[in-house]
């Protein structure tokens, strides 16, 4: 009891620290905690602080757990804090660059953009008339002008422009714009009848420059890719230009193995699109020969109203006399001959065809024969070798009916005809 | 607290500047000096951690040694060593001869060291009960909150505890 009443007196001096023990154990020392470990706590105390009112986003716990992933280590702490800072600096300031940089991109892509003159050249280019509506416009400008021309009745059906019809009345049917602005003149003459003297065939061929100067100045603002456009129909122009000669009674010149060089064509582009506008390329001089408006004897002659009568005849009578040979009306006509004048560069002996009319029609004939020799009817041809025979050009008519033979060798010959054979058995 | 839970930053080095010792010697005479370091730090940081969470509704010191008392516990249980040898292999210095020892400043410091000695060698109930209420200067209620049992049992700990002492302290004196 009294050991109990002695337990309870030293708790009570105890509680009050008035006891020897409380007194001695307050003498054992006063130990405190490393400077470090106060270093390392009340910076975690700052950065937590810090953390409070810079963090957005980021939720309390979050930003806890971030202070004190290291603390476990006082030496440590502080470093940890200031990593933390400069993550929690480069996350604020990373969203905005961000913006920025993306701005800044836009814009400048979009000023690059706008000042690319290639780009400008685009624009222009679609922002122009489109091909058609000045082929359009050229079309009813020429139409107009080549209404009084003299014109050669050829056949219909090559490139006529759209809207036109041909010699039958048929609506002739389209060909791409930059073919159809070379031929469009030598197309709507050929289907116009001839109608006016040799007088008004001289003004309309001046009209024709006039319109083809027009013209030339409103294709000089076409741009590179309706260059290349035509250069990629042009690289036919061989073909074209072998028809057109064969028709005509040239002989026919061995077409180039490959297309046209670009070069070429431009300039064939170019000569067109000159004042002269008449331009014809000469295959017997090269490529390089092109008619400029400084050389036209050379390369394009333009007949003198009687010389243009004169010729007008003869194509006439021409016509007539190949409507025979010819297998059908359709068949292509050169589409470089442009005018008379053009129609007569491109003929084989033009010295030849002014001398006569009669001169004109012979050096024709023949030629529209060659050019129908596999489908000519062998009783006409039977008929020509008996007016040759009566004409007493004999050789020729041998030669002819030699020809026949290769050519007809079942037909029956006439026993008057038959003599004119060597012996041969046949 | 408060204080700093709102943003003031010295509001809590002051707080820490008043209770640093005493919560370092609470820990200190509870386990190792380098494990006693980490785990003050620790401490600390968890109140740092959790200063949203902290409510006035007792004292701060009662919730500060709450922590410590949990983060001890915590540290126990890792590292498996018993609560009730928190010294490790370190046994309490021998009690020596009273007529030995000269009258001076080391008798005193010997004294300390033996007492210091005492008392870790207290079973854990009662040298936290002691340890509360020296160097925190926490009340019978307080450390029965703290501890989680009641003012008596605190009493009847802190009685076996000043028993313990100064039976051990004899010949001491």
């Amino acid at each position: 009891m009294s050991e109990h009443q002695h337990d309870d007196e030293e708790l009570e001096k105890f509680l009050s620290r008035e006891s020897t023990l409380s007194r001695r154990y307050r003498e054992s020392g006063e130990e405190q905690p490393p400077a470090q470990v106060d270093a390392a706590i009340l910076a975690a105390s700052r950065w937590a602080v810090g953390a409070d009112r810079t963090g957005a986003g980021r939720t309390g716990a979050d930003r806890d757990r971030g202070s004190t992933r290291h603390t476990g280590s006082h030496y440590g702490a502080s470093t940890h804090a200031r990593t933390s800072w400069r993550r929690s600096r480069v996350a604020r300031w990373s969203v905005p660059l961000a913006m920025a940089a993306v701005v800044v991109v836009a814009v400048t892509l979009t000023i690059m953009i706008e000042r690319d003159p290639e780009l400008d050249r685009i624009y222009q280019r679609y922002d122009s008339p489109a091909p058609y509506e000045g082929v359009a416009m050229r079309d009813s400008a020429t139409a107009e002008a080549d209404v009084a021309a003299p014109q050669t009745p050829t056949p219909a059906g090559k490139g006529v422009a759209p809207g036109l019809t041909d010699q039958a009345g048929k609506p002739a049917p389209a060909l791409p714009p930059a073919k159809k602005e070379g031929a469009e003149p030598v197309q709507l003459a050929r289907n116009q009848p001839t109608t006016t003297s040799p007088k008004a065939t001289e003004e309309t061929v001046h009209q024709l420059a006039q319109q083809d100067r027009l013209a030339a100045r409103k294709r000089s603002e076409i741009s590179d890719e309706r260059i290349t456009a035509d250069q990629s129909v042009r690289r036919d122009a061989p073909a074209i230009f072998a028809e057109e000669q064969m028709a005509e009674g040239v002989s026919p010149a061995p077409a180039p193995a490959e297309p046209f060089p670009e070069s070429i064509s431009v300039e064939i582009e170019a000569a067109e699109d000159s004042d002269v506008g008449i331009a014809v390329l000469d295959e017997t001089a090269g490529v390089d020969e092109m008619a400029s408006p400084d050389e036209p004897a050379s390369v394009d002659q333009i007949a003198s109203p009687d010389e243009m009568a004169s010729l007008d005849e003869a194509r006439e009578e021409s016509a007539f006399v190949g409507a025979s040979a010819l297998p059908e009306a359709e068949e292509p006509v050169p589409s470089s001959v442009t005018t008379p004048g053009r129609q007569q560069a491109l003929a084989p002996e033009p010295a030849t065809v002014l001398e006569s009319d009669r001169e004109l029609a012979e050096s024709a004939q023949p030629a529209e024969i060659g050019a129908a020799d596999s489908v000519r009817d062998p009783a006409q041809w039977i008929e020509e070798i008996e007016d040759l025979v009566a004409q007493g050009r004999r050789a020729e008519a041998i030669d002819s009916l030699e020809e026949f033979r290769l050519e007809y060798p079942d037909y029956e010959l006439p026993p008057d005809l038959l003599a004119l054979l060597p012996a041969s058995g046949d | 607290m408060i204080a700093y839970c709102n943003g003031d930053a010295d509001a809590f080095a002051e707080l820490y500047d008043r209770h640093r010792g005493a919560l370092y010697r609470f820990i200190r005479r509870q386990c190792a000096g380098a494990v006693a370091d980490e785990l003050f730090q620790d401490v600390w940081t968890r109140l740092i951690v959790a200063r949203r969470q902290y409510q006035p509704s007792a004292k701060f010191s009662t919730y500060l040694y709450q922590v410590a008392r949990n983060r001890l516990i915590d540290h126990y249980r890792s590292s498996g060593r018993s609560p009730e040898d928190p010294r490790g292999d370190d046994p309490p210095d021998p009690p020596a001869a009273g007529g030995q020892q000269p009258e001076n400043m080391a008798q005193t410091r010997q004294q300390a060291s033996r007492l210091l000695s005492l008392i870790e060698a207290l079973p854990v109930e009662q040298r936290e009960a002691f340890l509360l209420h020296e160097e925190g200067g926490l009340t019978l209620v307080e450390i029965g909150e703290v501890t989680g049992v009641g003012r008596e049992t605190v009493k009847s700990r802190l009685r076996y505890a000043l028993a313990s002492l100064r039976r051990g302290m004899e010949g001491w004196q």
